[in-house]
């Protein structure tokens, strides 16, 4: 009997010692990763806020405030010698010089950062790659955007599927064959899924992007009206999330045109004039217009093609 | 197995017993921790408000805790009658010449009691100019700066304001404010007179107006009498050298040094001597605001650095950084472009940049033409 009380009594404090290191250690755990992960100097600090209040100007449409900001992030990042941030911070630059419509100073710009990728980290090529393709998409050349994308590799989800976008879509237009990156694109979604809910992407709103040409060439191209619906409500439903107004507004716009087609006219007036509104509220006059046109000749029971 | 205590009753009566002692050194403890069992003595004054005070209110000098309210009440004149316990170890500070400064802070609404010291001692507070004693006798009246006596230490330089610096700030900005406000009045009766005047010139220049329309009518080539017909000449010319009166009676008033402009001018020589003072009063605390939040600055950029190693410090830390959202870094764009549903090629038109092609020559093509 003595010696089975002295067995548990041994236990007990053998618990209460393993309880205790394990605290300990826990303890130890958690006090050193409170430690910084690493010095990081006063100029990459403002470099980066800089770089968030950019973006937020870009987001804003305020292209001259972002040029401002993103051109003293770039001086920031120059003054410490980080290459990624001079060569980011670079391409931010050229890309508001394309948004204020300077192709000079657009390419002066690019070919600058052209410069510092080669020589110094030819693994951000893919940055100026979309660059080049959102310039060459803007302008409807769609055989540069083909050819660009059909170089470029990259093992980044995002971006591959940003370049998958513009690529099935300019394939499209052009009336070739679009099934191979538009079934890689189908492919990369749950992965795509997957980081988007863990809150893990760079940027989310590639994924918005990913549904709506999805649905772009489901329902425009391919006439499966129905499909593209799926597609576009998932697409409005991450633009909601992430409070993407002229995404909204184009969500909106392609779900109203899938349900005029499968006659839900009360369905794609209504989402014609919500898109109306949007476009009101961004001062994009000229879609605006569109959606109401589009809107009012239904409700008149006219139906010019488009 | 069944396994039984032996004296039970006796644990059991051991543990209890235990309890109670830690109850009673509980009690203990606490007394000294509120202080109860120190002895003081107490002393008298009048603040205006009783806005977050209580019985646990404390009196401190110098960061020291040396006394606490004991009790307040509302007075007659409506101010509150306050009696504050000094602990013995500190009774020397109450001396003449001291005050009590009531502070409540506007952040957190907490509010204390802070004794200002005198900045000579032994003080001559009499007006024949005799040394009184230092020390208050007991259960005496220090005055606050809540009170009349109270400024008017401060006021005399005998004691300075010290203590929370952000509080000062804006009890300072208060005064500053309601400074501004007394002046604006002033200034305003000022003005009304100003307006007076102004009214009196404008009915004048009214008059003036009118006279110069008949000489005009009078005068005219077409309508008026002058050139219409000879005959009425003698009529004409009465009329003007009536209005010419007029219009002399006019220019005589103007002429005149207590006329209409000096009238607008006329403000109380006083009035203006009161707003200079109330202004000199206004940049004087301005300045003491500026320097006082110059001060701060770099108290400030220094607790906004340690904030900032702390959130750091909570950001690299695993049981936390769960809880905190990662912030996108939004590589690209904001604006990614999305072709229209309603034409093959129709992309965004009104994002700056993506001006296409054809858009571009229609464009040139309606600027040639």
């Amino acid at each position: 009997m003595k010696t089975r009380i002295n067995k548990t009594i041994c236990n007990i404090q053998y618990f209460r010692c393993g309880l205790i290191m394990c605290i300990i250690l826990l303890l130890t755990f958690a006090g050193c990763s409170s430690l910084p992960k690493g010095m990081e100097t006063r100029s990459l600090s403002f470099a980066a806020l800089k770089m968030k209040y950019a973006r937020d100007a870009q987001k804003a449409h305020d292209y001259t405030k972002a040029l401002l900001l993103y051109t003293e992030a770039y001086q920031l990042y120059t003054g410490v010698d980080d290459i990624r941030g001079k060569i980011e911070s670079g391409l931010s630059i050229a890309r508001q010089f394309h948004y204020l419509d300077k192709p000079e100073e657009t390419q002066k710009w690019i070919s600058k950062t052209d410069e510092m990728i080669r020589n110094n980290m030819p693994e951000l090529k893919t940055l100026k790659d979309i660059l080049l393709i959102e310039i060459a998409f803007g302008k409807e050349d769609f055989n540069t955007v083909i050819s660009i994308a059909g170089n470029t590799t990259t093992s980044n989800p995002e971006h591959k599927a940003e370049i998958l976008c513009y690529h099935i879509a300019s394939l499209a237009n052009l009336k070739q064959d679009y099934k191979l990156p538009f079934s890689l694109l189908l492919n990369l979604l749950p992965s795509l899924e997957k980081k988007f809910k863990k809150n893990n992407m760079d940027d989310p709103e590639i994924l918005s992007l990913s549904y709506y040409y999805l649905g772009y060439i489901t329902s425009h191209i391919e006439k499966n009206w129905r499909k593209g619906i799926e597609f576009f409500e998932k697409a409005r439903h991450i633009d909601r999330l992430l409070d993407n107004s002229y995404g909204i507004g184009k969500d909106l716009f392609a779900l109203g045109r899938c349900m005029e087609e499968l006659g839900m006219k009360q369905e794609a007036i209504g989402n014609y004039n919500r898109a109306a509104e949007v476009f009101l509220l961004l001062n994009d006059l000229e879609m605006e217009k569109k959606a109401k046109s589009r809107a009012i000749q239904i409700a008149s029971g006219g139906q010019k093609p488009f | 197995m069944n396994f039984k205590f032996k004296h039970t009753e006796k644990i059991v009566g051991l543990f209890i017993l235990i309890a109670i002692v830690i109850l009673i050194a509980g009690m203990i403890s606490l007394a000294i921790y509120k202080k109860m069992f120190i002895e003081g003595t107490t002393f008298k004054t009048k603040l205006s408000s009783a806005e977050g005070l209580s019985t646990s209110t404390v009196l401190t000098f110098r960061g020291y805790e040396i006394g606490k309210v004991k009790k307040y009440s509302l007075d007659e004149d409506n101010n509150i009658d306050a009696e504050i316990f000094i602990y013995k170890k500190f009774r020397e500070k109450i001396v003449r010449g001291c005050a009590i400064y009531r502070q409540v802070s506007p952040i957190s609404g907490k509010t204390w009691l802070l004794l200002l010291y005198p900045n000579q001692l032994p003080l001559r507070i009499s007006p024949n100019g005799t040394t009184l004693s230092v020390l208050l006798p007991d259960e005496s009246y220090i005055p606050s700066l809540d009170m009349y006596d109270g400024k008017k230490l401060l006021e005399d330089k005998i004691i300075e304001k010290y203590g929370d610096s952000i509080t000062i700030l804006f009890e300072d900005a208060r005064d500053f404010v309601s400074n501004l406000r007394q002046e604006v009045r002033l200034k305003q009766d000022s003005f009304q007179d100003f307006f007076k005047n102004l009214a009196q010139f404008a009915d004048s220049l009214a008059r003036n107006s009118k006279i110069l329309d008949n000489v005009s009518l009078m005068t005219d080539p077409d309508k008026g009498p002058v050139f219409s017909t000879l005959n009425q000449f003698s009529d004409i010319s009465k009329k003007l050298n009536e209005s010419v009166n007029q219009l002399n009676t006019l220019i005589a008033n103007y002429k005149q040094p207590d006329g209409i402009i000096p009238k607008m001018m006329q403000i109380n020589p006083e009035d203006i001597d009161k707003t200079m003072q109330n202004v000199n009063k206004n940049l004087e605390t301005l300045y003491q605001m500026i320097k006082s939040l110059q001060d701060q600055v770099p108290m400030i950029a220094e607790v906004l650095m340690n904030t900032d190693k702390t959130l750091q410090a909570l950001n690299n830390n695993p049981l936390l950084r769960g809880g905190i959202p990662k912030e996108f870094k939004n590589t690209n764009s904001s604006k990614k472009k999305r072709l229209d549903m309603s034409s093959e090629t129709d992309s965004t038109k009104n994002t700056p940049g993506t001006e296409t092609k054809k858009e571009k020559d229609n464009k040139n093509e309606n600027e040639n033409k």
